[in-house]
């Protein structure tokens, strides 16, 4: 039977982000328990626009974090809310 | 004063105090991040949603649990204490790869699912633990493998393709191997790491120079021949083998943290370098053309 995993790594590889970018959001998920990707893998199965944009959520934090750039993390965090009001509307 | 800070030291490249602030995307007394803050402020942020914005809000703050540190997925994600949420089942099902970095300079034999590299590391975390079974003759070979690369990467770079995206790379480059002859204590390794590593990496993933354009988030992004990709990487492999090395003789502070950053930095460049990678992102320029042309 698939994992978690196996499904979201399988939905990932289907999408349209660049090849070296699925690797790395591959690896991301592979860090994770399979049953804590339960959550992730209902969200790019419901909607696939999700895993682009779950892929510049992480580039983002990615960046912030390598960097320590604490103003862009504020800045992710507070796009994060707004797109979160707006699935609240 | 470091102690040789008095000497020589190439033109092209500013000490990190002199780089602008917005550069290294940092000030002077944030020496380190420290990322459980950030998840702590982004928890607070998003905890307040409800329905399918909370289930949204849950991925989001575990993925940021997942950059972080695999180690703090769950107390940062739903506030549990649970440990070991790495998978080694799940780094196995990454088909087609016998090896992958884990980060920390760890390797997974996908296999297996041990750890069968730790390079260089000093620094040693939780998961050290389970470098119970690290075949010399395999790390020699790893290592063999990655030297036969950088050689072919080498041969192939076209210098006539550089262009300002990946130039700026060489100057920090020559700057470091300039001033680690120098290196004779702790602090000035320490310094050298803060100047020439941090500025690699945040150059990287926050561009400032070479051919942008805006992407999410704010981020400038940076355009890539297959040659700045390529001398890029070279950059990025050297720069690890020296704070391998200064780890070695010194101990650098947050090394596994560092190596986790330069080895996904490696990871993308590899990538993007690669053939494959070259031609779908063609591929996907030339189709980028055709629909603005409609």
């Amino acid at each position: 039977m698939d994992t978690n995993f196996q499904k979201i790594k399988e939905l990932i590889q289907k999408s349209d982000i660049p090849l070296s970018e699925q690797e790395g959001l591959i690896l991301l998920f592979a860090k994770a328990d399979d049953k804590d990707l339960e959550s992730t893998l209902k969200l790019f199965t419901e909607d696939s626009s999700w895993i682009h944009k779950i892929n510049e959520n992480y580039k983002a934090k990615q960046a912030a974090l390598a960097t320590g750039n604490q103003e862009l993390w504020q800045k992710i965090v507070q796009e994060e809310k707004a797109q979160l009001k707006e699935l609240e509307r | 004063m470091k102690s040789f800070e008095s000497g020589s030291s190439p033109e092209q490249i500013k000490p990190e105090e002199e780089i602008a602030p917005e550069l290294l995307g940092k000030k002077e007394n944030e020496a380190e991040l420290k990322p459980e803050k950030f998840l702590v402020q982004e928890r607070g942020v998003l905890k307040r949603f409800k329905g399918k914005a909370k289930e949204v809000a849950g991925v989001l703050l575990f993925v940021s649990a997942l950059s972080v540190a695999p180690g703090m997925v769950s107390e940062a994600y739903t506030q549990e204490t649970k440990q070991n949420t790495r998978t080694e089942q799940a780094q196995k099902q990454i088909e087609g790869q016998k090896n992958i970095h884990v980060g920390g300079g760890r390797i997974v034999d996908v296999e297996t699912g041990r750890i069968i590299s730790v390079e260089g590391d000093k620094g040693v975390g939780v998961e050290k633990t389970k470098n119970e079974t690290t075949p010399i003759t395999k790390q020699e070979k790893i290592k063999e493998q990655t030297l036969t690369t950088q050689k072919k990467q080498e041969e192939k770079i076209n210098k006539a393709n550089l262009t300002e995206s990946s130039r700026w790379s060489q100057s920090v480059i020559e700057s470091t191997r300039a001033d680690m002859k120098k290196i004779k204590t702790a602090e000035d390794a320490e310094w050298l790491v803060r100047t020439y590593f941090n500025q690699l990496v945040s150059e990287y993933y926050m561009p400032t120079k070479g051919n942008l354009k805006e992407g999410p988030y704010g981020i400038k992004m940076r355009n890539y021949t297959e040659d700045d990709s390529g001398l890029l990487l070279r950059n990025a492999q050297e720069m690890k083998k020296i704070i391998q090395e200064l780890n070695a003789k010194f101990g650098i502070e947050a090394y596994e943290k560092r190596i986790e950053q330069i080895d996904d930095m490696i990871m993308k460049l590899e990538r993007q370098s690669s053939y494959s990678g070259q031609k779908q992102k063609e591929a996907l320029e030339r189709m980028e053309k055709l629909l603005q042309q409609r």
